[in-house]
């Protein structure tokens, strides 16, 4: 952007993955005004036309395609929707489906970036004549010219930064990647959209994930897991003892405190899901303090691999603010991670980011938490 | 850069000479041609003289014809129309048929009628023996394509007409890609229902027609109104009507002179796609097709990602198998064909009409050899 720029930022059409928001909508204008040229890119990443009980409203759907079509149309480049539903298939749902059966907590849309936009997507448009591709997500890139690479900082809206679910980017990726809006406050983007004339200035933001149009995984995970048995089990307290009976270990995440179904358990967390046991361990907000986990394959992408024990601020999901602690490499190459105070909620399978002021250091899959 | 438009088959430009008749009846003929004053004769003139054009393109009867919205609703009324009637009964399709014959088969088929649908061979030409040998006692219809709509396969209509005769079973042709590119004579068809689009010889899209055999019974799918001798209620869309009608003309006037021109071309693109890359396999091939209609594979190189880059590249092309959110979804035809994952994912459908020349030809050569030297070949089913 501002910055100087790595040596494959140059010229050539760049791609952009248009969701059909106002984020990756603005992330085209400002390419666009900066005198690119652009491809837009709607990715059909699963069958959200859903025939009669049409979906409308999330990612994927036909409005959103004819959203992100009428943007391009406007601002004036060309646009394709690209099926990737076997890409997204392989490397977003069944993982998450595996997750979760395995009793972790997946995020889907760390995967989604890594794997579908920053892989897939990035090598098919390479065929269009793109060596480069834009999305929506609020992160920066900056070139630093004395390590001689791309590095990834938190978004200037804080409130919007997404660059947790972006830590998975190898340096490649990031050489070819471009967050225009990483630099602007979601209202900024809103009012650049709204001066441009966008329909979707004011569309509101999709929470839920694109595939889980009820915003439950629960019924989802059910479809996906019919045939595999009955998967219910017992929930147990610390001490073993049997507190009630579960749906399936795919119906819980750790942390997660409703629909626990015990008399008198508002106050009761799940803990820990052992899911070869078919068993949830609950206990009080106090129990689910945890000291540190264990990531056993980190990505470095802001600094070398670390050696040497190393403070940094660690986050371990989306809308976590970040807690102090220190890295503590071993001897595979993976990380014990100590924070200074304990946390609630540490679930196998979100990631564990960690950043130095803005700048993201690294990240990975928490395997365990203790 | 110039236009480079390839994909006749899913729709054809209007043709200027149609668009001057069309835009005249829309000045002129502003009367609803059931009107009894003289606007509405005019308009009611206009009208027969289109369908009397439409007519002799198939060597049909003017009142044999009956105008619909398109060839979607033509195949509709022609299945719907035909079988609806019974309360049960048996209708043979063609695996390849368009989806506006298969999905009306599929709704009979869950209404309670039986269903059989005949497998094509490796070319997407469908025995005559395939289907007669379904037929039944209480066999009503039999739908058989006239020219595959992606593959440009011609079946053997009038040898599966040879078959049923006697029978109690009707004969229904989706003649939507063949018109106007082949010779079509119904007096030897030996068809009963016969569906044609307008959008396909070079008239708007919104208007077709369904040529039913004087005599054949059928029950209309639009009530309302005694218009097309009450078998298709609703004011006629007389501007387009009257286009269909002159480009009905101008296809007969051409046909013989064109379809030599149209397989000509073809038949350099084919030499040559086989010299650029020599892996390519043309689908249909030993099988008579339509002139102007080549679909291929080029193992390797994602179908939906060359018509994109051509795209960019200013020349329309596609894979065959529209879809309508504007993505692709695997083609029925070529799967049925028994084509391989790979080969229905990498195949491109190029389709010529009348205003394709040479040029047009080297065009899309000289791109699709650009953009295949910077494709990441695909790997189908995993990594």
């Amino acid at each position: 952007m501002r910055e100087p720029v790595a040596p494959e930022r140059s010229a050539g059409r760049i791609a952009v993955a248009m969701s059909g928001g106002v984020d990756s909508s603005v992330a085209a204008l400002i390419l666009h005004r900066q005198g690119e040229s652009l491809v837009g890119l709607s990715l059909q990443l699963h069958d959200a036309s859903g025939g009669e009980s049409g979906r409308a409203g999330r990612c994927c759907s036909p409005r959103d395609f004819l959203d992100a079509r009428l943007v391009a149309e406007r601002v004036g480049f060309p646009f394709y929707v690209l099926n990737m539903e076997r890409e997204f298939r392989r490397s977003v749902i069944d993982d998450f489906v595996r997750e979760y059966r395995e009793g972790r907590t997946p995020i889907p849309c760390a995967h989604c970036n890594t794997q579908v936009k920053f892989k897939d997507l990035l090598l098919r448009a390479t065929t269009l004549g793109c060596q480069r591709l834009a999305t929506g997500h609020y992160a920066r890139l900056a070139w630093d010219p004395v390590a001689g690479r791309t590095r990834l900082m938190r978004a200037r809206d804080r409130e919007k930064d997404q660059s947790y679910f972006l830590f998975g980017l190898t340096p490649f990726q990031m050489d070819r990647a471009l967050f225009p809006v990483g630099d602007l406050t979601k209202a900024a983007v809103r009012e650049l959209a709204r001066e441009a004339q966008l329909g979707v200035a004011e569309k509101p933001e999709s929470m839920d994930l694109c595939f889980l149009p009820e915003g439950d995984p629960g019924g989802f995970l059910d479809r996906e897991l019919a045939g595999e048995g009955p998967g219910e089990g017992e929930i147990v307290d610390g001490s073993g003892k049997v507190l009630g009976r579960h749906r399936g270990v795919h119906r819980y995440t750790v942390g997660q405190r409703r629909g626990l179904g015990i008399p008198g358990s508002d106050a009761l967390y799940v803990l820990e899901i052992r899911a070869g046991e078919k068993r949830i361990v609950v206990g009080t907000r106090e129990d689910q303090l945890r000291g540190g986990c264990h990531v056993p394959a980190p990505n470095w992408i802001g600094i070398d691999p670390v050696t040497k024990p190393v403070d940094a601020l660690i986050q371990i999901r989306h809308r976590h603010p970040p807690a102090e602690g220190t890295l503590l490499p071993d001897a595979r190459g993976g990380v014990a991670v100590r924070f200074r105070e304990a946390q609630c909620a540490v679930a196998p399978g979100q990631a564990a980011v960690f950043y130095r002021d803005d700048l993201l250091l690294g990240g990975g899959f928490i395997h365990s938490a203790h | 850069m110039s236009e480079v438009y390839l994909d006749y088959n899913a729709s054809a430009p209007v043709r200027p000479g149609v668009r001057d008749v069309v835009v005249r009846a829309l000045e002129d003929r502003y009367g609803n041609p059931s009107s009894i004053h003289r606007p509405g004769h005019r308009a009611k003139v206009l009208l027969e003289s289109a369908r009397a054009s439409v007519a002799e393109l198939l060597g049909a009867q003017a009142e044999e014809i009956v105008f619909t919205s398109g060839g979607t609703e033509s195949n509709n009324l022609a299945l719907f129309g035909t079988m609806l009637p019974h309360l049960s009964g048996h209708l043979i399709v063609t695996a390849v048929e368009h989806s506006s014959v298969l999905q009306p088969a599929d709704e009979m088929e869950r209404r309670g009628f039986r269903v059989s649908r005949a497998a094509p061979d490796q070319d997407g030409w469908v025995s005559p023996g395939a289907i007669l040998s379904q037929v039944a006692g209480d066999t009503r219809l039999v739908s058989v394509m006239h020219s595959n709509h992606e593959v440009g396969t011609l079946q053997e209509v009038s040898a599966v007409a040879a078959g049923l005769r006697g029978g109690g079973a009707l004969l229904h042709c989706d003649a939507v890609q063949s018109a106007g590119k082949v010779p079509l004579d119904v007096t030897t068809l030996g068809a009963d229902l016969l569906s044609l689009s307008a959008h396909k010889l070079g008239a708007p899209a919104g208007v077709g027609a369904l040529w039913i055999r004087r005599g054949v019974r059928l029950s209309p799918l639009i009530r309302g109104g005694s218009q097309e001798t009450n078998r298709r209620a609703g004011t006629q869309a007389l501007a387009l009507i009257a286009g269909f009608g002159e480009a009905a003309r101008l296809a007969r006037q051409e046909l013989t002179e064109e379809a030599t021109r149209l397989l000509e071309l073809r038949t350099r693109l084919e030499e040559n796609l086989a010299a650029v890359f020599p892996q390519v396999r043309i689908h249909g091939r030993s099988r008579p097709r339509l002139p102007g209609t080549t679909h291929f594979a080029l193992p390797g190189l994602r179908g939906e990602d060359l018509v994109t880059a051509l795209d960019l590249e200013g020349v329309a092309v596609s894979t065959g198998s529209a879809c309508t959110a504007g993505t692709v979804r695997p083609s029925h035809v070529l799967q049925a064909m028994g084509c391989t994952p790979e080969e229905v994912e990498c195949s491109l459908r190029v389709s010529l009409g009348y205003k394709s020349q040479p040029e047009d030809l080297v065009r899309l050569l000289t791109a699709l050899r650009q953009i295949a030297s910077r494709m990441v070949p695909l790997a189908v089913g995993g990594d």
